[in-house]
């Protein structure tokens, strides 16, 4: 994927240099002398478990933070950056993974929002403003409705929107934070696409993700980050995929999967003819000690089908079987009191109260246990949380913090906790390893694969389908809102899998077991 | 899921408040509680300020005053405070104050026992509150227009009831149970509400409902996904807040001996701003009760100062209001550096 004119045409001038950075919260030293190096037309990746200081160091470089030590040069002369809008003054953007436009306004209002060309006297000059708008998604190759709100995007589109607002204000450094989690793989090309481009007219873009398989894509250069230091920077022709990962973790990952013993049929979940907003005529059976891969294209309808299930929205027609009894679920309470948990797929909208501690968050479905005439048995709620925070080695295991402070991974696993302690026998995980750092990825296929062991239902909802084909037994394909495919494990593979999601193959004979 | 929750983004890792926050959980506990003591530091600058300003202010009587005028407020607070954790809004409680003390006086004067009177009207008070819960859940009305409505209705029917005239024909003598004094010192209203408070900060802390009503302010999504039945608990924290507007409408009425169907306008007002002056987050998810009882003392001991420094009260309404200014945005900007 090298691309040979660019290399012969780049200036190998350092864009950013950031030398001695360190970063110190109460407690834990979050960067520690760090330096880093951006080139000019380079895109260099950043990879690293959470909470190993990539996202804290570029939350420097935007200014976000004040770096407690270190200097910063751009273009070779030291400058102290006061704060986000001082760094995009100095050139200096940054897409964050959570979009930051105006959903309400139309492509060109944004890219201008806050630095409109004005006629004098607070009028707009909307000739102006349209122009720049223009030559700036045209710099990046977009050609969209200018007229349209935001909000009728796709999170693709609206991220390049967001990019060429970062050129508008004439962004030599542009940084992007896990710009690929809600991409499609078409989108995902795209996206790279543009920013090779940019690239190549002498932009730095800085690229943080969790999905090594990009960096090989997109990358010129990778520094892998590890406990908020910089472990090293290669060349990517410099570095495999095992490698980089065994710099990540500073230990090599062992395979978990492993053959399972031969499964007892014992239907747990049927669900016939579900239809649900786009979900269509849905039917499948999950059973007890198996894990239940459902496949599809982001979009797809997967998690629609899992919240339909889960009563968290409403069924339009179509039937559920709880242990082979038909049954009736409205509300998620409705699903609970059958035992069935569901981690959706954002954890911070819609599986955490960011602003209660840890045990709050791990106790707020079990307070039928841990309460009596309403009274909440305080010493219970704090061994139940402990407990949890024990088994799923949750760091740091402070059971009175706030949510909102931890790690991505950890934040995961308190969501799973509060399952664990409502002690359902059917769990649905939408996205269970979306944006978490490897380790905590391995961790929580080892408890996926521990759960079904155990006896009970897991059925995963993943856009990634090494994980899909890692962990399933049985795995089901979903496209436009239709189940279009149920294999075995045996049966599938990557491009099997993804020939379905994609429409290119079709199952012909009926979808039933 | 309801509109008037702020969609479903959190106020995730904004860049830039709360960045010291982010690690070290001495420092969370540190941020969590900055609020309550910069309010008791403004408290107490209040009343350094008011024993200098008049000499009458450090006495008991004086003292026992600005508690009993504070006592009122502070029942209808310690409602908002639970409808404001919610993400809500109450406009309501004035109306349903006056509803709650034209009911009382009626039913006394038509012969019934003080109990029983006060009984059904908490009872009443609490279902008008379950009617702007219902509004709220069930019809998915935002609280403020909900609220909004139901203050305009319920005002009208305390209109209603006696044509527009206050209801006398109430015996001091029963009613002294309510208003009186213990030892002829403390006054029965400060009692009353300081165990509202006590019941408040208890139900808060230690039971599902107080939990559920911060976690339902903190992600109404995340709470209801978690199998609890979300619009209940939301409507049961309306009826708190009638049940509470009732309560304080009891006091009012039995301290006037009479009721006024015009009783309570713009209380809410007042409820809101000691809430909000305690710390309680308008965005919902946090709450404070001794915040919340402070507020309501900042508020009574400042109109006590003016009071007794004779100022107009043209100018006592802006003086309020600058200090509600003063202590909130006080509050947000250490919050932010």
């Amino acid at each position: 994927m090298t691309d040979f004119t660019k290399e012969s045409n780049m200036e190998k001038t350092p864009l950013i240099e950031m030398q001695g950075i360190t970063k110190v919260f109460p407690g834990v030293r979050a960067l520690d002398n760090i330096d880093f190096e951006l080139l000019k037309g380079e895109i260099h990746a950043l990879v690293g478990e959470n909470g190993a200081g990539k996202s804290t160091l570029m939350k420097v470089l935007f200014g976000v933070y004040e770096p407690d030590a270190g200097k910063i040069l751009l273009n070779g002369k030291e400058v102290k950056i006061h704060g986000p809008a001082h760094a995009q003054h100095l050139g200096i953007s940054m897409v964050h993974q959570e979009i930051m436009l105006v959903p309400e306004m139309n492509a060109v209002q944004n890219i201008a929002l806050g630095r409109e060309a004005r006629l004098g006297a607070g009028v707009l000059n909307w000739n102006a403003i349209y122009k720049d708008a223009r030559e700036n998604l045209e710099r990046i190759g977009m050609e969209i409705d200018l007229r349209t709100p935001i909000k009728n995007m796709s999170v693709a589109t609206q991220q390049m929107i967001e990019i060429a607002k970062a050129l508008s204000r004439k962004a030599e450094v542009i940084i992007l934070d896990e710009p690929t989690s809600t991409l499609t793989p078409h989108e995902i090309e795209g996206l790279f696409k543009i920013l090779k481009n940019l690239a190549r007219q002498g932009v730095g873009i800085i690229i943080i993700t969790h999905r090594l398989e990009e960096v090989f894509d997109v990358a010129d250069r990778v520094t892998v980050f590890r406990d908020g230091k910089n472990i090293k920077t290669w060349p990517i022709q410099e570095i495999t995929k095992e490698a980089m990962i065994q710099a990540m973790v500073g230990r090599k990952i062992e395979n978990i999967y492993q053959a399972k013993p031969q499964r007892e049929k014992t239907e747990m979940l049927r669900v016939e003819n579900l239809c649900s907003g786009k979900v269509q005529n849905v039917s499948f059976t999950a059973y007890e000690g198996e894990i239940l891969g459902i496949a599809g294209l982001v979009g797809a309808g997967r998690s629609e089908l899992a919240r339909a299930i889960f009563g968290a929205d409403p069924i339009d027609s179509g039937k559920v079987f709880v242990r082979g009894e038909e049954k009736k679920l409205k509300t998620p309470k409705d699903a609970v009191s059958q035992g069935i948990g569901f981690l959706p797929e954002d954890r911070r909208v819609q599986g955490l109260v960011l602003s209660s501690s840890l045990e709050s968050n791990v106790a707020l479905g079990v307070y039928d246990r841990l309460s009596k005439y309403s009274v909440i048995r305080a010493g219970d709620r704090r061994s139940l949380a402990k407990k949890y925070v024990e088994t799923l080695k949750v760091k740091p295991p402070y059971i009175e913090r706030l949510v909102r402070f931890f790690s991505g991974g950890n934040q995961q696993k308190v969501v799973i906790a509060k399952w664990l302690a409502r002690e359902v026998d059917i769990y649905i995980f939408d996205e269970p390893t979306r944006g978490i750092d490897v380790g905590s990825k391995s961790e929580i296929y080892q408890l996926l694969t521990e759960l079904a062991q155990a006896g009970h239902c897991v059925i995963m909802i993943s856009s990634e389908l090494p994980e899909i084909l890692l962990m399933s037994d049985r795995i089901l394909v979903m496209r436009e809102g239709k189940m279009v495919a149920q294999l075995e494990r045996v049966d599938a593979n990557q491009e099997i899998v993804m020939e379905y999601a994609t429409g290119i193959r079709k199952q012909t004979e009926a979808l039933s077991i | 899921m309801n509109p008037e929750n702020k969609p479903a983004q959190e106020p995730v890792e904004q860049p830039l408040p709360e960045k010291k926050a982010q690690a070290g959980s001495n420092t969370n506990w540190l941020q969590q509680n900055i609020g309550r003591f910069t309010i008791v530091i403004v408290f107490i600058l209040l009343i350094v300020a008011g024993s200098f300003l008049s000499e009458y202010f450090l006495t008991v009587n004086n003292f026992l005053n600005i508690l009993l005028q504070a006592s009122i407020n502070l029942v209808i607070a310690l409602g908002m405070t639970y409808v404001i954790t919610t993400g809500g809004i109450d406009l309501s409680v004035g109306s349903t104050l006056a509803v709650a003390g034209m009911v009382l006086a009626k039913l006394i004067v038509a012969g019934m026992s003080l109990p029983s009177a006060v009984l059904i009207t908490l009872v009443l008070g609490a279902l008008l509150g379950a009617i702007n819960g219902f509004l709220i859940t069930r019809v998915d009305l935002p609280p403020f227009i909900a609220t909004m409505g139901t203050m305009s209705v319920y005002r009208g029917i305390a209109l209603i009831s006696n044509d527009g005239r206050p209801a006398y024909g109430l015996s001091a003598k029963t009613l002294s149970v309510i208003a009186g004094r213990v030892a002829d010192t403390i006054p029965i209203p400060v009692i009353i509400a300081l165990v509202a408070a006590i019941i408040a900060y208890l139900v808060l802390t230690r039971t599902t409902v107080g939990e559920y009503t911060l976690a339902i302010g903190g992600n109404e999504e995340a709470t209801r996904l978690s199998g609890v039945p979300v619009k209940s608990y939301k409507t049961i924290v309306y009826a708190i807040s009638g049940l509470m507007s009732a309560l304080a409408g009891i006091i009012l009425t039995a301290r006037m001996t009479a009721a006024e169907p015009i009783a309570g306008s713009g209380y809410e007002l007042d409820a809101i701003a000691a809430t909000v002056i305690g710390g309680t987050s308008l965005s919902g998810g946090v709450a404070s009760i001794p915040g919340t009882v402070i507020g309501a003392l900042i508020m009574s001991v400042l109109r006590n100062i003016l009071n007794l420094l004779n100022i107009q009260s043209y100018y006592q309404l802006v003086t309020i209001g600058v200090v509600i200014i003063l202590a909130v945005g006080f509050d947000k900007l250490r919050k932010s550096k």
